[in-house]
């Protein structure tokens, strides 16, 4: 041990320089991986950061579908000039398509629904008095005149519609009457001792019976439906047939008015429903006993819906993407009017109807087929037909029933909006969504 | 010299430690420039660390590409037609039927004498209604299909009790203006001053149908005169209104009412009815149709067809010619005309003229192989260029998807339709004679029961059912097919040889849906008859086990009957007839035969017998003589031409024992021979199984040069144009 540390003492400078050299070497090494290391990742890391940012640099073309139950076409890519504008002109076209569907739409949808009164509507004259003149005039038109004899405006449109009444009782039992006095002088100047004996006299009823039956057959050609004024009901918004315009009567408001008119264009839809269903083949339109609706018994047209100015409705529906929610507690539709739904209005209607029962189908087409309507009810009841043609209302050889029917009606808002007086779309929510 | 007290380690030291640093270095250097520096990662790419931005340089330059492409890739955006997705769906009906049967009982209120509408006394004048205008016939010949026979009674009483139940027919057609009908019904035919009125439309808004097509037929007598005037009786198993009519004894106007409904209702079956479904055979095709496929107004389509037709028969002499000798190797495709392949304008990239299969000789030194190809090619030329005129190869216009209304008529209701086409069958034909006809529409009397509308004087317009329209003219007179014929294809005289003279004749009789034929060589004195071969594979049905078919198919698809009065759009004609299904799970094909794959001549009892394999043909016919047409032959053109000589044959036949004299080139160029011989060619290819392939004929597309796509020949028709004078 002595010796080690004496020859340790005599040579430390050359062992700690050899030492030192060796030394170095695996530090060195050491050191030099770590640093080289660290270099990598860096080079690595800045590398993909630039690499990810470009693969980044893309876009999300969107072509959206316009037809229900496609998807809408999306592309991601970089971005292209010619792509964006081939994905331009893709939208462009869809735009069209939408656009030129809507205005078909409309156009169904409107038909010849107008402003009963030039002038009045959507905004009337401004002055006050001129406006008051103008919708007792209005009023005039709805309710008519049974002293000048100027029929209300909801009879003339039964009556250009093709419907008609039953023949007048007084008049026809004086036709009867006079037949049978006719007949029972024919039959007693043939008898030996002047009576009618008890089967002349029956065949003399039996043909009366088949005279008035005749009459009220012969009458009914004249026409396409029995239906009047008096089938007409609603709610307190419908002018009723007794109102009369007189100086000093209360004349209705503008927005009152527009209502009445919406409930006009109601009355209009139902009644081109039931003559598109009663135009025969040769489109002429059909007598009473060939039409397939016979009679209208009742109609009955719900309110306009009213949401006012505030946001949100009952049943919390929420309008996405714009489209009109739905509701599918409301009907099998689904279709309800809200204070979201800035697409369209809806107009419920319940209609009782004297059909043809073999021709319901053609009955039910035509509601759909007019307009933008759907039978969204219908019930059919035995009705005593004989005890209608007591009545008068000869329905011809058909088997007939009642048809209790809910019809909905969509008006979509881009015609009738131009029409709606300003207040009226305030009452109506028109203007909730912007 | 050694140091005294320094160890060899001491002494050497430094150059140990200088020789391990040196290797050290000689590692490191190695480490730097023999082995590659490790890599970094970039984009899934291992890349050295001073390439670490090539991958992002690439990259780069990828997407500055696609940026600036022109012409980038689009996506397959399927076209939008809203607009036409919303008509379409707003014109669709919600509800599938447009009638539903009545819910209870009508109310029956008779009908009404209405006061102040006829009941005055007032003269009411018939309306002039229009004739049916453009009257054309044309025969037909087929096997009737046993579930028509067990359907109907009184088809069963014509028919008889064996198969096949071969049946003739003349069709007549015509065309009526539905909407001159209504015009005459609403014009006051004497004027407005005339006594007469027309009749008040509420008599017959509430219905004026067609409830027949009446047909009358005169028979051209052995003067040619025509004669023996009848009206045909209606066709078995069918709808028959007017029979149903006739056979009522009522004075009820509801009957007529109920009539006229059913009437509406099966206007299509009344104005157009289906002919029966048969079992085998060319499918019936109206008048209309038949004529045309028979024949074009092209003189071009003409010559093409006459020479199509030359060189196939030059074709299949010429094969059978070589399959004699022995030099085809090979096969040629059934029917013997050699298929050809492409060639000739309208194939992609003009195609050679090799034929599909074509004999095959050892000796390719053979002249007749050169002068088939030629031939086949000329043939293959020919097809095209009919092709390009619209016609098939046997002078058949292709058929369009679309409802042919030169056929068919137009798809819409009476009143609405100005061009209703309208045909009645005739199936007491006698086969063999010579016919013509004209028909008109029956309609319901609008004026029945109306006595007390009417006056004294006309009281008898109120007493029929039935209010018949004018006759239309006469059509042309048309031949009915017989069930058998003969034609001689070739006469000989007695030659220096010694031999007699002699004719070639050609039998035919209608068996299951086509002529068969058989040839013989006759001698004078000799009576016609021969055998001829059936094809295997037909059934002759076990009726006791057929079911009605409830969904048969009509032996020729006219327009679907949908709606009344509207086109179904899924309708067409010509779709012929689906394979006969006689019993869930057994398939025949349209000749009966069984599906391939089965073995011939084992037939399912439970499905019916074969029928005969073995026709034997019978002519009451004997050969008198061959004799040369006087004139014919010698020299012609100064000498320069030998005109061949022609001979005809003498031949009685019948029990007056009548002679006639037939001349070869005239049998086999009349229209007759081409019908029947064509029916036979086609019974030849409907022997050949089709397992895999519908039976009906596509007639939509140009079929390719080859035998198996060929439309079906037309029927034999023995057409009669229309326009006579009545």
């Amino acid at each position: 041990m002595s010796g080690i540390l004496k020859f340790l003492k005599q040579r430390w400078l050359p062992i700690v320089c050899v030492l030192v050299v060796l030394g170095t070497l695996p530090t060195a090494w050491i050191f030099s991986n770590k640093w080289n290391a660290e270099i990598l990742k860096t080079a690595e890391d800045d590398a993909g950061d630039k690499l990810n940012k470009i693969k980044r640099a893309r876009v999300t073309y969107v072509i959206p579908s316009v037809v229900p139950g496609q998807q809408d076409t999306t592309i991601s890519d970089s971005p292209n000039a010619a792509m964006t504008a081939w994905v331009a002109d893709q939208r462009q076209q869809r735009v069209e398509q939408a656009g030129l569907v809507m205005a078909d739409a409309t156009k169904r949808n409107k038909a010849k629904h107008g402003p009963l009164v030039q002038g009045l509507y959507p905004e009337g004259p401004g002055n006050d008095s001129q406006l008051k003149r103008q919708m007792r005039e209005y009023l005039e038109l709805m309710t008519g005149d049974a002293r000048a004899g100027k029929p209300s405006w909801y009879t003339r449109t039964l009556r250009e519609a093709g419907a008609g009444t039953v023949p007048n009782a007084a008049e026809l039992g004086q036709l009867i009457a006079e037949q049978k006095d006719r007949e029972e002088a024919i039959a007693s100047a043939e008898s030996e001792d002047g009576r009618v004996d008890a089967e002349r006299q029956k065949q003399i009823d039996e043909s009366l019976v088949s005279r008035r039956i005749g009459e009220y057959r012969r009458h009914a050609q004249g026409f396409s439906f029995y239906a009047d004024e008096s089938v007409l009901g609603g709610h307190n918004l419908f002018p009723t047939p007794s109102m009369e315009a007189r100086d000093g009567a209360q004349v209705p408001s503008h927005e009152e008015g527009f209502m009445w008119m919406a409930d006009a264009w109601v009355l209009e839809d139902i009644l081109g429903a039931i003559g598109a269903a009663n135009t025969g083949v040769g489109g002429e339109r059909t007598e009473v006993e060939l039409s397939p609706v016979k009679r209208i018994v009742k109609l009955e047209i719900d309110k306009l819906p009213l949401f006012g100015a505030r946001k949100g409705d009952p049943g919390g529906l929420i309008s996405r993407d714009g489209r009109a929610p739905l509701d599918p507690n409301a009907s099998i539709t689904g279709r309800v009017s809200s204070s979201e739904n800035s697409v369209y209005d809806v107009r419920n209607v319940r209609l009782e109807l004297v059909v043809s029962s073999e021709k319901l189908p053609s009955v039910i087409e035509a509601f759909h087929s007019t307009g933008l309507m759907t039978v969204t009810d219908l019930d059919l009841t035995e009705i005593d037909v004989w005890d209608d043609l007591s009545q008068g209302y000869a329905y011809g050889n058909e088997h007939v029933v009642k048809a209790s029917m809910s019809i909905e009606i969509v008006w979509l808002r881009s015609w009738t909006v131009p029409l709606m007086p300003k207040t009226v779309q305030q009452i109506l929510g028109v203007n909730n969504n912007g | 010299m050694k140091l005294k007290g320094v160890n060899p380690a001491e002494q050497h030291v430094e150059k140990i430690v200088l020789g391990v640093v040196a290797l050290v270095l000689l590692g490191v250097l190695t480490m730097q420039f023999a082995i590659p520096p490790k890599g970094v990662s970039v984009g899934n790419r291992e890349v050295p660390p001073d390439k670490a931005l090539d991958p992002v340089l690439d990259e780069a330059r990828r997407v500055l590409a696609k940026m600036n492409d022109p012409e980038p890739a689009r996506p397959d955006v399927s076209q939008q037609e809203l607009k036409s997705v919303f008509a379409s769906r707003i014109a669709q009906p919600t509800v599938p039927a447009k009638r539903f049967a009545p819910l209870g009982v009508a109310t029956n209120l008779g009908t009404f004498d209405a006061v102040g509408e006829g009941t005055d006394g007032g003269m009411y004048a018939l309306p002039a209604l229009p004739a049916a205008n453009g009257p054309i016939a044309s025969a037909y010949r087929g096997s009737v299909h046993p579930s028509e026979w067990a359907a109907s009674e009184a088809l069963r009483q014509k028919l008889g009790e064996d198969q096949p139940f071969d049946l003739g027919v003349v069709t007549v057609q015509a065309f009526i203006d539905g909407s001159a009908i209504r015009t005459a019904l609403l014009t006051d035919a004497d004027g407005d001053g005339g006594a007469a009125r027309p009749l008040p439309p509420s008599w017959w808004r509430q219905g004026f149908e067609i409830l027949g097509v009446q047909l009358e037929r005169e028979h051209r007598m052995s003067d040619g005169s025509w004669g023996e005037r009848t009206i045909v009786e209606g066709m078995p198993g069918r709808v028959d209104v007017l029979g149903e009519l006739s056979q009522t004894n009522t004075n009820d106007p509801m009957m007529l009412v109920e009539m006229t409904r059913l009437a509406a209702a099966e206007m299509d079956q009344i104005t157009k009815p289906t002919f029966y479904r048969t079992i085998a055979g060319e499918l019936w095709r109206p008048p209309a149709a038949a004529i045309t496929a028979g024949s074009s107004d092209n003189a071009a389509v003409d010559r093409l067809v006459r020479q199509a037709k030359a060189l196939d028969r030059d074709i299949q002499k010429l094969q059978a010619a070589m399959e004699d000798d022995g030099s085809a190797g090979g096969s040629t495709t059934p029917g013997g005309r050699a298929p050809t392949g492409g060639g000739g304008k309208g194939r992609g990239g003009g195609g050679s003229s090799q034929p599909a299969s074509r004999p095959s000789t050892g000796d390719r030194a053979d002249p007749r192989v050169a002068r088939l190809d030629r031939m086949s090619e000329q043939l293959g030329s020919v097809e095209l260029e009919l092709e390009g005129m619209g016609y098939a190869i046997d002078g058949t216009k292709f058929d369009t998807a679309e409802i042919d209304e030169d056929v068919f008529g137009k798809m819409a209701a009476l009143f609405s339709n100005d061009k209703l086409a309208m045909w009645s069958h005739d199936v007491t034909v006698v086969g063999g004679e010579t016919y013509r006809y004209r028909l008109r529409p029956v309609f319901n009397n609008p004026a029945f029961g109306r006595q007390q509308a009417l006056s004294e004087d006309q009281q008898t317009l109120a007493e029929s059912l039935t209010f018949p329209g004018p006759w239309s003219a006469w059509t042309e007179g048309v031949q009915a097919l017989d069930d058998e014929y003969y034609f001689v294809v070739n006469a000989r005289e007695a030659d220096t040889l010694g031999g007699g003279p002699s004719a070639s004749i050609e039998l035919y009789e209608f068996y299951y849906g086509y002529y068969r034929r058989a040839t013989m060589t006759a001698e004078p004195g000799d009576q016609l008859y021969a055998e001829a071969r059936v094809p295997d594979g037909l059934v002759l049905l076990n009726t006791e086990n057929l079911k009605l078919l409830d969904d048969a198919e009509p032996a020729v698809a006219p327009p679907p009957r949908g709606p009344r009065g509207v086109p179904d759009p899924d309708g067409g004609r010509g779709r012929g007839r689906a394979p006969g299904v006689i019993e869930p799970g057994i398939t025949t094909t349209r000749a009966g035969q069984r599906p391939s794959g089965d073995q011939q001549g084992e037939i399912d009892p439970e499905l019916g017998e074969p029928a005969l394999r073995k026709l034997q043909i019978r002519v009451d016919a004997v050969l008198l003589d061959v004799a040369r047409v006087p004139g014919s032959g010698g020299q012609t053109d100064g000498g320069l031409v030998e005109a061949p000589e022609e001979f005809r044959a003498f031949m009685t036949s019948g029990a007056a024992g009548s002679v006639s004299i037939r001349l070869p080139s005239l049998d086999e160029a009349s229209a007759v021979y081409q019908a029947v011989e064509a029916s036979w060619r086609a019974g030849q290819k409907a022997a050949a199984p089709e397992p895999a392939e519908t039976t009906e004929p596509d007639n939509r597309r140009p079929p390719r040069s080859d035998d198996r796509n060929r439309p079906p020949t037309p029927a034999p028709g023995g057409g009669g144009g229309g326009g006579g004078s009545g």
